[in-house]
């Protein structure tokens, strides 16, 4: 008898964390929505365990005691691309820049509510599906037409540059999850030397006057300080 | 103030009389040998005269003369040479029995006689007056030399002192009194426990008076009625200890003054040499126990930041299960939890935000940012706090981007606006506003709280300062964050009050190159 495994076997999630009261937690809130989790306390052992398993993805913490949790990301990219999310603390931006443009999906910060963990957990999983041609993208008032270049926002249609556009399509293929400076720069302006940061800034600041109901509020392009920015998903 | 014999120069010249004196007897006593020499050598001469012939007898005169310069001064010598002179003119020079030189070859022997006799008096009086004083100075060095090496010898204060006063006794013969600065006494200084004169309650106010109110006085002082020397030990222009000395002699003579000025400058560098090893010492200490702090406030930080995290996801799911199971009471304690442990999350945070600016780990990393953004974001991340009151953002239209550490001054402007959220009474506005004028962002917050008051003003940016009166809930470390950040980035920040009631916390800070036009208005 053959049973469809995509459909009925849970996702699985490594937790790589040192702090067992943390991997306990996570394992108790995990599985109460749906997840399979294993677990593994030093960088060396999450990655015999990705090795192992294959999980669906990783909730990899940065302050390990053996490997740098940096290090653990670069050998797990060698060979997967496993969702990663990386579990930082305020104040450390460097740390989430450098995993995110070391191939990290996303990060929460140190306390997060499960909340915050677990949207993070399903924009991850979402983006590294294979994409359904899904050609229209939705959040709140914004409405964008892939196949027809069409934005609209509270059913207006907006004009765009073509640079906007690219910004905003840029957003929208990896809608939820943080796109660092560096990641966006090379993206639209193919190098990421930090004069081109104003580039950026101003092109942010012209794309929330045409998609935001209130550009001095934004409610769609938000900003991660020090790190990026993040289209908000209705997720 | 009676009693005080204030010392000038030109009284410790007069000082030396008595020295004076007994210089004075002596040379008396050379002008007898003199004379008496000049009288016996006439009588050997009248013996041998009229063997040798009276030119031989001058050069006899002049032998005498010369042997006599070696032991007598200088006037001696010279009244010898003159006596001698006038002698052989007088008796052995024809005609015989007046001062009448008859022939010019006779004549200039008596000045050739004359003119010797002078130089030699002055070059061997000048030679044993060079002698005098090497050996004068080789006393002095030598005194110097042992004490020096018992003032390097001590390491500790009290045995330095114990060995001036001892030094000071034996090469004075006078007990010794140490003064030492004491933030303890209202008179300034006290007497250290290794003096052996006690100096009296009246002796120390005059101390007190004469060396405390004035720090520029440099001279010694002595008290009219015991007798006591009072000598300021100066270094670097500071009064660091005044000795004082009870002569057990009545008087002191010019070289034993000299002597104590030159003491007074050795223990003075002593005494500055050992304070300055005792600051070195406390710096040390100091700087070792902050290192500990820091270690200890880094490793707590984040051995407290594990375990808010695990209560914060531990409240978080609880909470947001939508279980009916859950009462009203159950609820609210849920929500208590996670509120406190926010709280607690956001110390910890500015705990470790002051540890990071003092041990300079904070090195701000300018990048072109937009003004208008930032402020969003700091409004933004302190919504929760600042949900009872009106926050007003008013920033110009097209305002350039600015290039600065958007980290940095967010956070700033975010601990400035919950510092507004916790001073001030619910419902009331808190405005925020930008410009840019020249070089220079200006970005100021502002309420209408009760403001600042003028006791706080100066501390108001003091880590864990909290004014009298505060509300509970701030940490008393938000504006000292703020403070740091801030200067970091080259900044200043400056609190006021404003007219019509209020706080008024401005930022200035050097924006680098501005990017014009960016927003379309």
């Amino acid at each position: 008898m053959i049973v469809n495994d995509t459909v009925q076997k849970p996702k699985t999630v490594l937790i790589v964390d040192d702090e067992i009261q943390m991997r306990r937690l996570l394992k108790v809130c995990l599985e109460r929505n749906g997840y399979q989790v294993v677990e593994a306390a030093t960088g060396d052992q999450g990655i015999s365990e990705a090795v192992r398993c294959h999980p669906d993805a990783v909730l990899l913490d940065l302050g390990l005691p053996d490997l740098d949790g940096l290090e653990v990301l670069k050998r797990l990219r060698e060979w997967s691309q496993v969702p990663v999310l990386v579990v930082s603390v305020r104040g450390h931006e460097e740390d989430k820049i450098s995993a995110l443009d070391n191939g990290a999906n996303d990060y929460v910060t140190k306390p997060f509510s499960t909340g915050e963990l677990l949207a993070r957990l399903r924009v991850a999983q979402r983006l590294t599906q294979p994409q359904s041609a899904a050609e229209i993208f939705e959040s709140g008032p914004l409405k964008v037409d892939l196949t027809t270049r069409t934005v609209k926002v509270k059913g207006r249609k907006v004009k765009l540059t073509a640079t906007e556009y690219a910004l905003l399509h840029l957003f929208v293929k990896h809608a939820g999850k943080v796109l660092t400076h560096s990641q966006i720069l090379r993206e639209i302006w193919g190098g990421d030397d930090p004069e081109k940061m104003g580039y950026l800034r101003v092109y942010m600041a012209y794309l929330r006057q045409k998609v935001e109901i209130n550009p001095a509020e934004p409610a769609l392009l938000i900003t991660e300080p020090g790190v990026g920015y993040r289209l908000v998903t209705e997720d | 103030v009676s009693g005080i014999i204030i010392q000038k120069p030109h009284l410790r010249e007069s000082s030396s009389a008595a020295s004076d004196a007994a210089r004075e007897a002596s040379t008396i006593q050379q002008y007898f040998l003199a004379a008496s020499v000049v009288v016996g050598t006439t009588l050997l001469a009248f013996l041998l005269q009229h063997l040798i012939g009276y030119r031989a007898v001058a050069l006899i005169y002049l032998l005498v003369v010369v042997i006599m310069a070696l032991f007598i001064g200088p006037g001696p010598t010279f009244f010898a040479a003159a006596a001698s002179a006038l002698v052989w003119d007088f008796c052995f020079l024809a005609p015989i029995a007046n001062f009448l030189i008859s022939n010019a070859e006779d004549a200039i022997l008596f000045g050739m006689y004359f003119a010797v006799a002078l130089v030699l008096g002055q070059l061997t009086s000048r030679i044993r007056a060079q002698e005098r004083l090497e050996r004068e100075r080789e006393r002095r060095s030598t005194a110097l030399y042992l004490l020096t090496k018992e003032l390097v010898e001590a390491t500790e204060r009290d045995d330095l002192v114990q060995n001036i006063v001892r030094h000071m006794g034996h090469a004075f013969n006078a007990r010794v009194a140490m003064l030492l600065p004491d933030s303890k006494s209202s008179l300034g200084f006290q007497a250290h426990r290794a003096s052996n004169y006690d100096i009296s309650a009246r002796e120390q106010r005059l101390v007190a008076s004469i060396f405390e109110d004035d720090q520029k006085r440099v001279e010694s002082a002595g008290d009219a009625d015991s007798g006591t020397h009072f000598e300021p030990l100066i270094s670097g222009g500071q009064i660091l200890a005044v000795m004082g000395l009870n002569y057990e002699s009545s008087h002191v003579n010019h070289q034993q003054r000299d002597l104590l000025a030159a003491f007074s400058q050795q223990i003075a560098l002593a005494l500055d040499r050992q304070r300055l090893r005792e600051e070195s010492q406390k710096s040390k200490l100091l700087a070792e126990s902050e290192r500990l702090s820091k270690a200890l406030l880094n490793s707590m930080s984040h051995e407290i930041r594990t375990p808010l995290a695990a209560i914060k996801a531990a409240a978080g799911t609880l909470g947001e299960v939508d279980e009916p199971r859950l009462s009203g009471t159950q609820r609210a304690m849920v929500d208590e939890i996670q509120e406190a442990t926010e709280r607690l999350d956001n110390l910890v945070g500015k705990v470790l935000d002051i540890t990071r600016l003092e041990s300079g780990m904070v090195r701000p990393k300018p990048k072109p940012c937009d003004l208008n953004d930032l402020v969003h974001v700091a409004v933004r991340d302190t919504r929760k706090e600042l949900g009872h009151h009106r926050v007003e953002v008013e920033m110009p239209p097209g305002l350039p981007l600015i290039t600065a550490d958007y980290v940095l001054l967010q956070e700033a402007v975010k601990n400035l606006l919950s510092n507004a959220a916790c001073h001030t009474p619910a419902g009331t506005f808190i405005e925020v506003k930008g410009r840019i004028r020249e070089k220079e962002l200006v970005l100021t917050v502002a309420d209408r709280g009760p403001g600042i008051a003028p006791n706080d003003m100066p501390r108001i940016f003091d880590k864990f300062y909290r004014g009298p009166g505060a509300p509970t809930g701030g940490t008393g470390l938000g504006l000292a964050v703020v403070k740091g950040f801030v200067e970091a980035c080259g900044g200043q920040v400056r609190a006021e009050n404003r007219v019509g009631g209020g706080a008024l916390f401005t930022i200035r800070m050097p924006i680098g190159q501005t990017q014009p036009g960016l927003v379309p208005q």
